[in-house]
């Protein structure tokens, strides 16, 4: 049997049993696309996005032997993911604080965003602008929310997790996830009506 | 959402596609005989905010997974993985320095008693100088390796109650994000008037778990056994003597901000993301400082990050963490004073002065 061809909780037990690294690249090929997008759209930025990643992967390696035989690699995988997402968050925070005048990663990012939005020739530039003006209103307002609300549309809302695997990653009941989804919800909801409203 | 006799309909959940397939199923048979909660699924879509294109999928920067693969490999070979090798960590993934030894090679034949045959390996049976050979090299060994095992055990435990730190520290940061800035204290007068109350009240929102209030070089675990943080209704219905016990034991092995009071007057606890200011540490024991790792402790300060703090280094701390800048168990003088107190202390001015 190929490493192409085992599932992920085969390649994990083998690796664990072989260190064979060929076997651990599979599984890092295998989310290399999936968890980054993951990690770059948790992050707004693409370097803390590389470096989480590779934390992460860093991490599977470092606790492998403490993953569950008959527990599923995915949400184990997403659930590091996302604590190594969250210490990121909380470190560009404190870094903002001690740099005030220098611009965040983030902001970079959003200038280049903008430049990337006013050179797409796919529409008309004033809509661009438009809808780029609205998006960033919705990241803003996504990213004034509390830690616990902003994991859990990370992962149900862009990530398309169901509301078991959310709850399964962040330790928490179905139902909290219902709850934290629902108020963040509404609450981007909420910014995303003002603002389309406006526009219009 | 839409309650019905059938019950309530998630409709968020079924339009992101959230549920379990059965329960999703449910949700799209009732939409197919329900106009009204076809045009409620409707308008809700539509008012939802739509994701982005440039938030979509994209390609990962080229290389990422080779780089990663790479960067382990560094790790490996690091001094860092090594020391994780000492305690076992991923035992089976690190290079192994040395063949491991077949049972068969020391069967009970070979180490049968000497026949007086001349030392050395091979098909001989051994002899006394190569018993007490072997002794003195374990006994070398053993001088070098047991300091070197309490060494990272006591480095896993001090790793452990950081991670505790850093996790209630994040539910702080949760908490204060919901409740405008505030800290998880509460009321006078009630149940939760003592420091500790931050457990219940984070855990209330599921914020925090029983196992992240223990540290597992305190002696805290010992003394409570199985430890439960309390819900507020449990804490409501205790007779006075449970009440006094719980509020001893409910902050876990940790002790927490005691905040500051102007004139005299107790100052509502937010949280100010201040780098300086400790809100939580390993447990006073015995009024004096903490002695759960030995030569120091660790604490969370305002902003979330954690430290290990040894006693004798000079830091940016008040020497003096567990009383006020006037010897007092009670709250700072002001913003810079960081008092933290044990589970049962009372936000009140003062309580007492250092024994």
């Amino acid at each position: 049997m190929t490493p192409s061809d085992r599932t992920d909780e085969q390649l994990l037990a083998t690796y664990r049993r072989t260190g064979d690294r060929g076997l651990f690249a599979e599984l890092v090929h295998r989310y290399e696309r999936e968890l980054y997008n993951f990690l770059r759209r948790y992050l707004g930025d693409a370097t803390l996005a590389e470096d989480a990643f590779q934390a992460t992967f860093l991490q599977v390696h470092l606790k492998c032997e403490q993953f569950d035989e008959g527990r599923r690699f995915r949400p184990w995988l997403y659930a590091i993911a996302t604590n190594q997402a969250i210490d990121a968050r909380r470190r560009v925070r404190r870094q903002r604080m001690v740099s005030l005048d220098r611009s965040s990663p983030a902001e970079q990012d959003d200038v280049l965003r903008l430049v990337q939005v006013l050179e797409s020739s796919e529409e008309d530039p004033s809509e661009r602008i438009e809808r780029h003006e609205r998006n960033a209103q919705v990241n803003e307002a996504l990213a004034s929310l509390p830690e616990s609300m902003f994991s859990v549309v990370q992962l149900v809302y862009f990530q398309g997790l169901k509301y078991r695997e959310a709850a399964e990653i962040l330790e928490v009941p179905v139902g909290t996830v219902k709850s934290r989804l629902n108020s963040a919800i509404g609450k981007l909801t909420d910014v995303w009506n003002a603002n389309h409203i406006e526009t219009r | 959402m839409n309650d019905r006799d059938e019950g309530e309909v998630d409709l968020i959940g079924y339009l992101l596609g959230a549920l379990d397939p059965d329960e999703a199923a449910r949700v799209a048979a009732r939409i197919d005989r329900d106009p009204l909660l076809r045009d409620e699924a409707d308008r809700l879509y539509a008012s939802l905010p739509k994701t982005e294109a440039t938030w979509g999928s994209e390609l990962p920067p080229p290389g990422l997974a080779e780089r990663t693969m790479a960067a382990l490999e560094q790790f490996a070979d690091s001094p860092a993985a090594a020391a994780l090798s000492s305690t076992g960590a991923s035992a089976a993934v690190r290079p192994l320095a040395v063949e491991p030894v077949p049972a068969s090679a020391v069967s009970s034949s070979t180490v049968s008693s000497s026949d007086g045959g001349t030392s050395g390996f091979g098909s001989r049976s051994w002899g006394l100088q190569d018993w007490i050979a072997v002794t003195a090299m374990t006994a070398l060994l053993a001088s070098l390796a047991v300091p070197a095992l309490i060494n990272s055990r006591h480095q896993a435990q001090l790793t452990a109650c950081r991670n505790n730190l850093r996790t209630v520290g994040r539910a702080i940061g949760d908490y204060a994000d919901i409740h405008r800035g505030r800290m998880p204290v509460g009321e006078p007068g009630s149940p939760f008037e003592t420091v500790g109350a931050y457990a219940p009240i984070l855990a209330a929102e599921s914020l925090i778990r029983d196992d992240d209030l223990i540290c597992p070089s305190s002696s805290f675990k010992n003394e409570v056994g199985t430890f439960r943080i309390p819900t507020a209704e449990q804490l409501i219905r205790m007779k006075p003597d449970a009440l006094a016990y719980m509020q001893r034991v409910m902050g876990g092995s940790y002790g927490f901000t005691l905040g500051y009071a102007i004139d005299g007057a107790v100052q509502e606890l937010k949280r100010e993301g201040n780098p300086f200011r400790v809100v939580m540490a390993d447990r006073p024991e015995g009024g004096d400082l903490a002695v759960a790792h030995g030569n120091g402790m660790n604490v969370l300060f305002d902003d979330g990050h954690c430290a290990f703090l040894h006693l004798d280094s000079p830091s940016l701390l008040d020497p003096q963490l567990f009383v006020n800048r006037i010897g007092a168990v009670a709250p700072g003088l002001d913003q810079d004073d960081s008092v933290i107190a044990p589970s049962h202390v009372r936000r009140v001015w003062p309580v007492r002065l250092q024994d």
